[in-house]
């Protein structure tokens, strides 16, 4: 202003300076600094400063303006990952199997911490550990260092009431299984990050998962949120609940009979199955050794997996229903059709024989079934032959994947018929030779159960999405695997199993109509490649006459004990009764079959 | 200062005096134009408005000082018009930023209790599950001096029974948990005693154990009782024992979801009943069981497999 007003004031001069005034021109000695001078270093500085801070703002602006503001909104800019709550595994009731909720990681900075025994003391008891173990954790220059892990929001609340510096907490998900051990191998477990490692928690981790959400909010140095900033929050996805078809009720009770006879019998292991032979639906799937998904890394490897799908071993005994099966509906023999049956048969260049040495016996069909004659098994499949009895074992679903998809299933297998050798035939009819998981084996009886149609396993009932839409797992089409009448005849012979005179009477239920089949084959071992021990196992239905329930137990390997009848049914007989109760099935109060096993003449 | 007064030479030091000077030069010019002194010598600072008279009243306003004061005048309009906006948006800005502010902590203070009420839910539902997992509910049921039934029977609506009624057996003690069947040979003799299927002999056997179990057993006119239980397990189920055998002296039944049935065990009121099966496996029901509890459908899934029997 003062430089504008100056050059305004001395414009005069030169109009002027031609008059009497020029004649006083000559310069006063007094005067050091010519105003325009000055006028003119103002300019000069001002000009370079101003030019120098233009070059600046350019030089901010314009030349690295982007990579600057993207800069400084990085340094603001906090982006939070939202992680998505997984998806619990229910039952068949909506009862949990598999939740997730809030947890919080204790964790200590060492350095902050001057007196790590007396804060040890402090959090010892609250936290349930040892205060010496704590100190531990708490002596040393580790700025992070957990304390412990998965602690629950009120422990951690009490923590804070302690009011310890150098202690904080980090807000974690954890999944709990609040049934511990019921149906764990069905349900698997989860690993440190969370995602599934076995059972449905694998087979169902994308669906499970869901997606984690993202917020970002601009936050100042001290790390506060900027309220006029950015802030964005891409909600997460929870993921979808997985209901099972498995009864928690059906399956602890299964589980906990099967554990006590396989003690009893000290056995290896077992595996039962309890299915609704009309819809397919496994209410439950109990095995031994099982262990608590809560603490997955101290249980043995072998105790994880799903042994009901996962190992496969010859059926024995009760795969000989399939075989009465095929030869009645194929018309070649009755209930009531009679053999002459020895106890032992040459076929091939081997000699079968029956469980026990006995004279020659005059059996109907129904008492060879009851007896579980092997050679009169053989006499009955011969009545078909192979390659017809071949068919119907495929149909069964012999040697084919149950649809279940259960990570690990093994399908069995059954040797093509043109690869059979002489011995394959009679063999294969009594159930050696062929092998199955639990849940195939409990299919076939299922099947007769459902009038012969054979109806796809389902483990999962639905997934429901977190928008409420409900996707049910693929199943295929039931198929007639064997005539209703064909059905309802075996599941008379399957009831003279049970009656007097039969190898499964300790299966039977005052009260009510049961059918089933005692099997005691002789167990393939992998580790010596040979037949040691035995697989006893029994399977049946209630009621006879309109079966909605089939139980099939298996015990792997017993030492006390032998037949399938003395191992098998008694736990059949407690599980049953169980879920007979709890899925209300009265009586049916019809008179038994009572079929004849014997003739006379 | 005259009309005929001359700049003085030399004496023009400063620009001020500089420009005096030439306002002077200017004058005498005026002064010569107009020769009147009067108006000459009134106008001593006049030079836009030449020949202006009528002019010569505001004259004192005219002068130099006035122009300025003036613009003090407008300068102080001004500095208070900019401080009052100054004011006015430094309050605006603060209601705003005090909004703001209340507004993010009412966010944080609900998003706090969200998070404690979250929580909450969750512990609760958490104990919940804990609470109705099955061998929780096993536990309090057993504790209650129920044990599970052993023969389902059905209650029809016109009071016939469907089933045969069988007293339970068992033991109120919890059987114990079993993983692996290494947990299950060292659990073996609780087990077999709690079971009451037991029927061999556990390796560890104890005879006069037993013994005493089956005197005890006899005294309560027990039919039949697995003979690994020991005295020392019946000594052992303190109160919990004691109220269950009060109920045995009294049938009622203790429980609110099952209803006693006096004197059913094999009568005839049995509508349709099935042919009984042979049972070796099982022991006979025997007189001395007058009172039964069956199980009355229509119970919730939780209860249906735990009947109240008059426990030992």
């Amino acid at each position: 202003m003062s430089y504008q007003s100056t050059m305004r004031r001395t414009a005069p001069r030169g109009e002027s300076s031609r008059g009497p005034v020029r004649k006083s021109r000559p310069v006063n000695p007094l005067v050091l600094v010519s105003p325009r001078g000055r006028g003119l270093f103002l300019l000069v500085a001002t000009a370079v400063i101003l030019s120098i801070f233009g070059g600046r703002l350019v030089q901010v602006q314009a030349v690295q303006g982007k990579a600057l503001a993207s800069k400084a909104v990085e340094q603001r800019l906090k982006t939070l990952a939202l992680p998505a709550p997984r998806g619990a595994i229910l039952d068949s009731a909506g009862q949990p199997l598999a939740l997730t909720v809030e947890a919080r990681n204790i964790v200590a900075d060492q350095t902050k911490i001057t007196d790590p025994a007396g804060v040890a003391a402090m959090l010892g008891p609250v936290l349930g550990a040892d205060p010496d173990v704590v100190a531990q954790r708490l002596t040393g220059t580790r700025h992070f260092m957990y304390v412990a892990k998965g602690v629950t929001p009120a422990m951690w609340s009490q923590v804070l009431d302690l009011r310890l510096p150098g202690i904080t907490s980090e807000s974690v998900a954890q999944r709990v299984y609040p049934a511990g051990d019921v149906a764990a191998n069905v349900v698997g477990f989860t690993g440190d990050g969370g995602s599934g490692l076995g059972g449905v928690e694998y087979a169902f981790q994308s669906q499970l998962a869901g997606t984690a959400g993202v917020r970002t909010y601009e936050r100042g140095p001290g790390g506060n949120v900027i309220p006029t900033g950015a802030n964005a929050v891409t909600a997460a996805q929870p993921g979808a609940t997985v209901k099972l078809t498995i009864d928690r009720d059906i399956q602890f009770f299964a589980q906990r009979a099967l554990a006590e006879q396989v003690a009893k019998a000290k056995a290896d292991s077992g595996t039962i199955v309890v299915m609704d032979p009309r819809t397919g639906d496994i209410l439950a799937l109990g095995m031994v050794p099982t262990f608590d998904p809560n603490h997955p890394s101290t249980a043995d490897a072998s105790s994880l997996s799903n042994r009901a799908l996962n190992n496969v071993f010859e059926p024995g005994s009760t795969s000989k229903l399939m075989t009465m099966a095929a030869v009645v509906n194929e018309g070649a023999a009755t209930p009531y059709s009679t053999f002459n049956v020895r106890d032992s048969i040459k076929r091939g260049d081997k000699v079968f024989h029956d469980h026990d040495p006995h004279p020659v016996q005059k059996l109907t069909l129904a008492g060879i079934m009851a007896e579980s004659s092997n050679v009169g098994t053989i006499q009955a499949a011969e009545r078909i032959g192979g390659r017809r009895l071949y068919s119907y074992l495929k149909k069964f679903g012999i040697g084919l994947p149950t649809g279940l998809r259960f990570p690990g299933e093994s399908a069995g297998s059954i040797p093509a018929y043109d690869d059979w050798s002489p011995t394959s035939f009679p063999t294969i009819a009594f159930g050696q030779g062929l092998s199955v998981n639990a849940v195939q084996s409990a299919s076939v009886y299922a099947t007769i159960a459902n009038d012969g149609v054979r109806v796809q396993p389902r483990l999962v009932d639905e997934v429901i999405n977190p928008d409420g839409s409900v996707v049910v797992p693929p199943s295929t089409t039931p198929t007639q695997v064997v005539t209703a009448q064909t059905a309802q005849q075996l599941r008379s012979m399957l009831e003279s199993v049970v009656g007097s005179g039969g190898t499964g009477t300790m299966a039977a239920i005052p009260g009510y109509r049961v059918g089933g089949k005692t099997g005691t084959a002789s167990e393939y071992r992998e580790d010596c490649h040979c037949y040691r021990g035995v697989v006893a196992s029994f399977i049946g239905m209630a009621p006879v006459d309109k079966p909605q329930l089939v139980v099939a137990v298996s015990i792997f390997n017993p030492r006390v004990g032998h037949f399938g009848g003395e191992l098998g049914g008694p736990v059949f007989k407690r599980v049953m009764t169980y879920a007979l109760q709890v899925r209300k099935i009265p009586p049916t109060g019809t008179p038994s079959a009572k079929l004849p096993l014997t003739y006379k003449g | 200062m005259s009309a005929t007064a001359r700049p003085l030479d030399g004496v023009a030091a400063d620009p001020a005096a500089e420009l005096e000077a030439v306002e002077l030069a200017y004058l005498d010019e005026l002064a010569e134009a107009d020769q009147d002194d009067d108006f000459a010598r009134s106008t001593g600072t006049e030079y836009a408005t030449r020949g202006a008279r009528k002019l010569k009243t505001a004259r004192p306003n005219l002068r130099m000082v006035s122009p300025l004061r003036a613009e003090r005048a407008s300068r102080g309009m001004f500095a208070l018009v900019v401080t009052a906006f100054l004011i006015v948006g430094m309050v605006v800005i603060l209601v705003i930023n005090t909004t703001i502010a209340q507004g993010s902590f009412t966010v944080s203070e609900l998003q706090a209790q969200l998070a404690t009420l979250t929580q909450q839910e969750q512990s609760l539902s958490r104990s919940i599950a804990a609470a109705a997992a099955p061998d929780a509910l096993e536990q309090k049921a057993r504790a209650m001096g129920m044990i599970p039934s052993e023969s389902p029977v059905f209650l029809n609506p016109d009071g016939s029974i469907v089933g045969k009624p069988k007293p339970a057996r068992g033991s109120t003690s919890q059987p114990p948990l079993l993983r692996t069947p290494a947990d299950a040979t060292s659990a073996e003799a609780v087990d077999n005693a709690a079971s009451g299927v037991a029927q061999g002999l556990p390796p560890d056997y104890d005879p006069a154990a037993a013994d005493a179990a089956q005197r005890q057993a006899q005294s309560f006119n027990e039919p039949r009782l697995g003979p690994a239980v020991t005295a020392a397990q019946r000594a052992a189920s303190t109160p919990v024992t004691l109220s269950a055998d009060a109920a045995m002296t009294a049938p009622a039944s203790t429980s609110g979801v099952v209803a006693p049935v006096t004197g059913v065990a094999g009568t005839s009121s049995v509508p349709k009943t099935p042919t009984k099966p042979r049972q070796p496996s099982t022991p006979k029901v025997t007189s001395q069981w007058s009172d039964t509890v069956i199980a009355v459908s229509g119970l919730s899934s939780g209860d249906a497999g735990l009947t109240a029997v008059p426990a030992r």
